[in-house]
């Protein structure tokens, strides 16, 4: 799943900071935190009310439409406990939430499995899918990006950038699911190296990891060139320029600082629409993750099973938003105290 | 004044091609071929063949024809699609703006929350509310994008409302309507078409991954990501069957996003414009020979540094008409030089090509350049690390010389411990005695603040004391108080006029503010047009004894502060230096000076020794020219 | 309304201001989180006269046009405008009076709609209804004119324009709608030294002739001295000098007299320049100035060089009227405890 990214994240806390107020003490880091926690708490919040709505909204009677038309008033009865759509919709939200709390995801309707050993057991699967997949983006993306930005900031290639451009666009095109058909028929059908079918073993992740990382690889790799040529236009660097630093030394203590600050904004959201693609991809390996087992669900209307995996999902999302946020603080220290401005 | 033809890029073209072929296409394809492509056939899964081009699928049918066929409703999901998702993301960040402050607030911070959820989890969240199917679908990505677009609208409404034409034209007396009309929407409309067709992109991508894993369109129905997930079952005994939808998907999202990027470039105001590669026509006067002003000047082995002949061009084909042309100067120990011109003159660029600091990309040239004895004019050459210590340089605007990310302190240390091999206690401890130097109040604690922390002359300080760190020989100060007030600005350069006479060190100080220079310097150069038209002493300047008409004029358009100032009317100088794609024949000034003769026009003048004293590059100018108006 | 709040307005019709401002206040960022940036400021320009508005960045010059104009709310005082309180006003009402008061922004390339030929901006400034798009053609060419710039530009855009040439366009912009008082921000430190010449001899040519109220707003005083027939000294939010410009050559408040120094004077070189001050108390914030004289942490008459002055600590100094030692008769005021006309006039050193 492909996610609107502008091209360039200027105006970003990575753009010029203006006057900012002096900071005294310690307080910033302390405020910063406690914004960004609140910002999680809604969040959850939301999320938790969006997964228990999902049974609420469903048209017509979910139960009913569960057990079909000809079940007994026992059988729907019973199915209507499961789902806990007995008691007012208030009651329903504090039976939910209190659930939630003590660890209780619920029976699926189909297999009468708890949700919780249903994720235990496909979590894994996908986490180590989307993790490879994002460390193939972060280490192809990101030198790919910057070595382009810091040739052509010493070369100026006439053709280079708009090849660059070029290659990146198209790669940024390709849809996992399309990416994916293309790598099983090359490397499982026409030259069997490796298998179609994924799963968690090395050599059934490589190939669906490739085909979840393929265009953001594509996309972050443009985005840290734009960044990069920003940061190489800045007064600082020239003034770092002037200290003759060896080459290493100039990116990695001047350049790549900025670089991460200015990119890490928008990789945040490239991050996030990453477990989107891992949901897709594993319905094209058939990986055993809970990208799979969420398609099944709601093909079947397993409602608890749908309810527990989006749940899981979106708090994934919520730490990979936090994590960014907080590294952000760290490594930018205008993020901590503009929060005072605000 | 500038007029530039705005080139529509290729991609644009291709883009908008692309799409409007395929919106016949959908148009057209089901009535063509909507019977064939339902059509049984024995030939079950079978590969390319002439009847079938892309092979059958596993009921017979013609493949092709069934992508043909699906692009309708492919194209159909994707349009409503976005624009559910522009339309709802506009109008909820358009009202988020007009709103009152804090509902503003609290909306922007919302939509700021909303994005972390991925938009996969709002689609699967709602077709498993509301079961796959085509609307579904459809209204799952619509609002799954939503958030995302309304930031985007947000973002732009909200510069755009704050922009100085939007006051002022409500100043005017526009209505709040009038004022949405006619500033806002149309400044807003170009970015809102690139983001619609980037949304299209995004919408066809992900319509046709949700159809593909079976969460979008259902039997009987099919769209491409269907057509998609078919051949897959059969991508072992019939991979052709794959391509037709598989190319179709990366086509039509190809085609937006080239239409996107393409318009985004179209209306970008600095993005390419289509120009003349910059030429001057070769300058009379020969840029060839050396120039005069070379000659001129004896050879000064005492100097700190020594330039001859610099030229700078801004790419090799454009040597014959350089930015700046045959610029000749020496400073020695203890001396402040000021070069002084209007913006654009080649000050910079010459300053920064003394310091070898030129952006990559410039061409330059120097018969010498050389700093502390040492021949640093070969441009092939890696410069020299002893530049670091020798030479110290200071820039404009303090806000963005130091490393926003980095303490002070160890940016100013970096040099003395990179190159001089200096222990960290013993780097600070010299930092600290530079910064108390330049007073800097506090320097033990400005080490360990952030540049945003330091107030703007503190950073103009820290900076300077940076450039002394390793008592280099040569200070280059490039506008160094130009972003500064007035306040700031006197203690600045009270403070480099103490450096220079307490360390004998020779200063290069660069100002468009002739009264800032005549302050300062000992001596001064006025460069016009990337040459330098005169050379004289602080003393000369002071009393108004200026030879070139320029610096005349400079003098006479600078306000000063003496009680008499209301009473004389300052002389504007009229019309604009030559821009760098201008040709100059003769003398670059003619066409704003007010001794203009026949021969500056064609001739262009040497920089001189004239006879009532004075250097100086005019044909008409003998001496001290006291009083223009007089002479006009 | 109570006879002690018409009072102003009274005296601001009386003595033929056309702009006046009473105990006005203002700032940034609502509700709780408001924060005064400006501070009780007085001020009255008379009719046909240009007033200077002088002092450093972030000493709430822009802040005061701001709310001059009427784009900002004060928070406390009033507006006055010719005879009425526009600072009071809302909507429709609002709308009207406000084309008599208009700004020119500082930025030349930020001031001007970039996708609007001259032409409309121009007609959008003298006819906001679009009613008569018939008279306005001559109307535009003349105004054209004034600012020396050809009718034939009027079909062009602002990006094919430079610096200068678009400054002329915002000023021929305020121009068209005849209003009674124009607000110059910093017109020309945008542009080169050059350039600025022509638009001060621009802007003073126009006020010569048509004997408009002018607002100047400029952090640079050897342009104000050039501009204007009376200053008003701002420092961190607070008026600490007003008066006839002449001020400027035998100021009263020390932090006058550091501006005055501060400008470089090539006749005197650098002992023209005053002694560089007492490190620490630059970048104060104008929404948290230091108590009594804000001015103290730097003021080189101030508690931090002598002993005897903690008076300027504890207590503001309010703007009092001054008695002139130059002679001229000019009346002027100050916020300083220790004047530097009594230091002049013997007491001191
Ligand atoms: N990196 C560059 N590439 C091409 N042209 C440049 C570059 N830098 C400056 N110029 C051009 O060189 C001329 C002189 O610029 P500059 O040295 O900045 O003048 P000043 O310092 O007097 O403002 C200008 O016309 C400017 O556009
Ligand atoms: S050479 Fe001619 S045009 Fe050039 S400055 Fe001298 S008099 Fe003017
Ligand atoms: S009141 Fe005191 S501190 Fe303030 S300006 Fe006057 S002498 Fe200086
Ligand atoms: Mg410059």
């Amino acid at each position: 799943m492909t996610s609107i990214i502008p091209a360039s994240a200027h105006g970003a806390p990575g753009g010029g900071a203006a006057v900012a107020p002096r900071v005294r003490g310690g307080a910033p880091w302390s405020a910063f935190l406690l914004r960004r926690l609140g910002g999680v708490a809604v969040l959850v919040a939301v999320l938790v009310l969006m997964t228990f709505l999902i049974v609420r909204l469903v048209p017509g009677d979910p139960a009913r439409n569960l057990v079909g038309l000809t079940a007994s008033t026992e059988q729907l009865q019973a199915v209507r406990s499961q789902l806990g759509l007995e008691d007012s919709l208030g009651q329903q939200l504090v039976n939910y939430v209190g659930n939630l709390v003590s660890g209780g995801l619920g029976d699926s309707f189909v297999t009468s499995q708890p949700v919780s050993r249903l994720l235990g057991e496909r979590l894994p699967v996908t986490a180590e899918l989307a993790g490879l997949a994002l460390a193939i983006v972060i280490v192809v993306g990101f030198p790919a990006g910057m070595g382009m930005a810091a040739w052509q900031h010493k070369r100026r290639v006439r053709w280079g950038d708009s090849a660059f451009t070029t290659v990146t666009s198209l790669g940024g095109a390709m849809p996992e699911y399309v990416t994916g058909t293309v790598l099983i028929y090359l490397f499982a059908l026409k030259f069997d190296l490796l298998p179609a079918q994924g799963g968690a073993a090395p050599s059934e992740i490589i190939l669906p990891a490739l085909s979840v990382a393929f265009a953001p690889m594509a996309i972050f790799a443009r985005l840290v060139r734009n960044e990069t040529s920003a940061v190489l236009g800045k007064e600082y660097i020239t003034t770092a320029v002037s200290k003759r630093l060896p080459s290493w030394r100039l990116y990695l203590t001047h350049v790549l600082p900025n670089v991460v600050t200015s990119t890490l904004t928008l990789g945040g959201l490239l991050l996030v629409a990453l477990l989107g693609g891992t949901v897709i991809t594993e319905n094209v390996f058939n990986v055993p993750g809970i990208g799979t087992a969420v398609v099944n669900a709601i093909l079947q209307s397993d409602y608890p099973v749908i309810q527990g995996i989006i749940l899981v999902l979106g708090l994934l999302a919520i730490a990979i938003t936090f994590a960014v946020d907080i590294v952000l603080g760290l490594v930018d220290p205008r993020t901590v105290s503009a929060v005072r401005s605000q | 004044m500038t007029t530039s033809k705005r080139r529509k890029p290729f991609a644009l073209w291709l883009g908008a091609a692309l799409l409007l072929a395929l919106s016949v296409l959908a148009v057209v394809a089901p009535i063509i071929w909507g019977d064939s492509a339902a059509a049984l056939s024995s030939e079950v899964r079978g590969g390319p063949s002439a009847e079938h081009l892309l092979g059958t699928d596993p009921l017979g049918r013609d493949v092709l024809d069934r992508t043909l066929v699906a692009a309708r409703l492919t194209l159909a999901m994707a349009a409503v699609t976005t624009l559910i998702a522009v339309g709802g993301g506009i109008v909820l960040g358009a009202t988020i703006v007009v709103a009152g402050r804090r509902v503003r607030g609290l909306g922007e911070r919302l939509i700021d929350l909303m994005i972390a959820y991925p938009p996969i989890i709002v689609a699967l969240s709602i077709t498993a509310i509301f079961r796959p199917s085509v609307g579904s679908v459809v209204v799952a990505i619509g609002l799954a994008f939503v958030p995302q677009f309304a930031r985007l609208t947000n973002t732009l409404a909200s510069s755009v409302s704050s922009k100085d034409y939007v006051v002022v034209a409500r100043l005017v007396g526009l209505r709040p309507t009038r004022l949405l009309f006619r500033h806002v929407i149309p400044n807003l409309a170009g970015p809102l078409l690139v983001l619609t067709s980037v949304g299209f992109a995004s919408a066809i991508i992900t319509l046709s991954g949700l159809s593909f894993i079976g969460l979008g369109v259902q039997e009987p129905s099919y769209d491409w990501g269907r057509l998609l997930a078919q051949a897959l079952q059969d991508l072992g005994v019939n991979p052709i069957e794959a391509f037709g939808p598989g190319i179709a998907i990366l086509i039509t999202g190809l085609a937006a996003g080239l239409l996107g990027d393409g318009l985004n470039q179209f209306l970008d105001p600095r993005g390419p414009v289509r120009r003349r590669r910059r030429r001057r026509a070769a300058t009379s006067g020969g840029a060839d020979a050396r120039t005069p002003h070379a000659a001129l000047l004896a050879p000064a082995p005492d100097a700190v540094v020594s330039v001859r002949d610099l030229t700078i061009a801004a790419s090799p084909e454009s040597v014959g008409a350089p930015l700046v042309r045959g610029v000749s100067l020496d400073v020695r120990a203890g001396e402040i030089l000021g070069i002084v011109g209007e913006s654009g003159s080649g000050k910079s660029l010459t300053a920064m090509a003394i310091a070898r600091l030129l952006a990559p990309g410039l061409h330059w040239s120097a018969e010498t350049l050389s700093i502390n004895g040492a021949d640093v004019s070969d441009a092939r050459e890696q410069t020299p690390v002893r530049l670091a210590t020798d030479v110290g340089v200071v820039f404009q605007d303090p806000s963005s010389c130091f490393n926003p990310a980095r303490h002070v302190g160890p940016q100013i240390t970096e040099v003395a411990r990179v190159h001089q091999g200096l222990s960290k206690r013993a780097a600070n401890e010299l930092a600290i005695e530079r910064l108390r130097e330049a007073r800097v109040s506090s320097p033990e604690v400005r080490m360990r603040q952030y540049p945003h922390e330091l107030s703007g002359g503190m950073r103009q300080r820290a900076m300077i004391a940076m450039a002394l760190l390793t008592s280099p020989s040569l200070l280059i100060a490039d506008e160094p108080t130009t972003a500064l007030d007035v306040t700031v600005q006197a203690d600045v350069l009270q403070l480099l006029h103490r450096i220079s006479t307490t360390r004998n060190m020779a200063i290069v100080l660069i100002s468009h503010d002739i009264k800032v220079v005549s302050t300062l310097c000992h001596r001064v150069c006025v460069m016009y047009a990337g040459r330098i038209v005169e050379e004289l002493t602080v003393e000369d300047l002071r009393e108004g004894r200026v030879c070139h008409p320029y610096t005349r004029a400079l003098l006479d358009a600078a306000p000063r502060l003496e009680p008499s100032a209301r009473q004389v009317p300052l002389i504007p100088l009229p019309g604009r230096p030559p821009q760098p794609d201008q040709p100059i024949v003769g003398c670059a000034f003619a066409d704003r000076c007010p001794l203009v003769t026949d021969r500056c026009r064609q001739e262009d003048p040497a920089l001189r020794a004239l006879p009532r004293g004075g250097v100086a590059a005019c044909h008409v100018s003998t001496g001290p020219l006291e009083d223009l108006l007089v002479t006009q | 309304m109570s006879p002690s709040e018409a009072a102003p307005v009274l005296r601001h019709q009386a003595d033929g201001f056309a702009l006046s401002a009473v105990g006005v206040s203002a700032g940034y960022g609502g509700g709780r989180r408001s924060r005064d940036v400006l501070h009780d400021i007085d001020l009255s320009v008379p009719a046909g006269q240009t007033l200077g508005i002088v002092g450093e960045s972030g000493s709430g010059k822009s802040t005061l046009a701001r709310a001059l104009v009427g784009q900002l709310r004060p928070s406390a005082g009033k507006i006055l405008l010719g005879d009425v309180e526009i600072s009071a006003l809302r909507g429709r009402r609002l709308r009207e009076n406000r084309r008599r008061i208009q700004l020119i922004p500082q930025d030349p390339y930020a001031s001007l709609d970039p996708r609007m030929t001259i032409r409309r901006a121009l007609y959008e400034a003298i006819d906001p209804q679009g009613r008569r798009p018939a008279q306005a053609a001559a109307r535009i060419s003349e105004l054209l004119a004034t600012v020396s710039l050809d009718p034939d530009v009027a079909s062009r855009y602002p990006h094919e324009f430079s610096g200068g040439q678009r400054q002329r366009i915002a000023i021929a912009r305020a121009l068209a709608v005849q209003p009674e008082v124009i607000i110059a921000d910093e017109v020309t430190s945008a542009l080169d030294s050059s350039v600025q010449a022509e638009v001060l001899n621009l802007l003073r040519s126009i006020q010569a002739r048509t004997a408009i109220t002018m607002l100047f707003i400029t952090h640079d005083l050897s342009v104000a001295n050039y501009m204007c027939d009376e200053v008003a000294v701002l420092y961190l939010g607070r008026l600490v000098e007003k008066g006839s410009s002449r001020l400027l050559f035998s100021p009263d408040h020390p932090y006058t007299r550091r501006l005055v120094d501060s400008i470089p004077n090539p006749r005197a070189g650098l002992s023209g320049l005053s002694a560089p001050e007492i490190t620490g108390g630059e970048g104060a914030d104008p929404a948290n100035p230091p108590a009594g004289c804000a001015f103290h942490p730097r003021c080189p008459n101030g508690p931090r060089l002598r002993d005897d002055r903690e008076r300027c600590i504890t207590e503001r100094p309010e703007l009092l009227p001054r008695w002139d030692d130059t002679g001229d008769g000019d009346h002027r005021s100050a916020a300083c405890h220790f004047p530097l006309s009594e230091v002049r006039a013997g007491l001191g050193d």
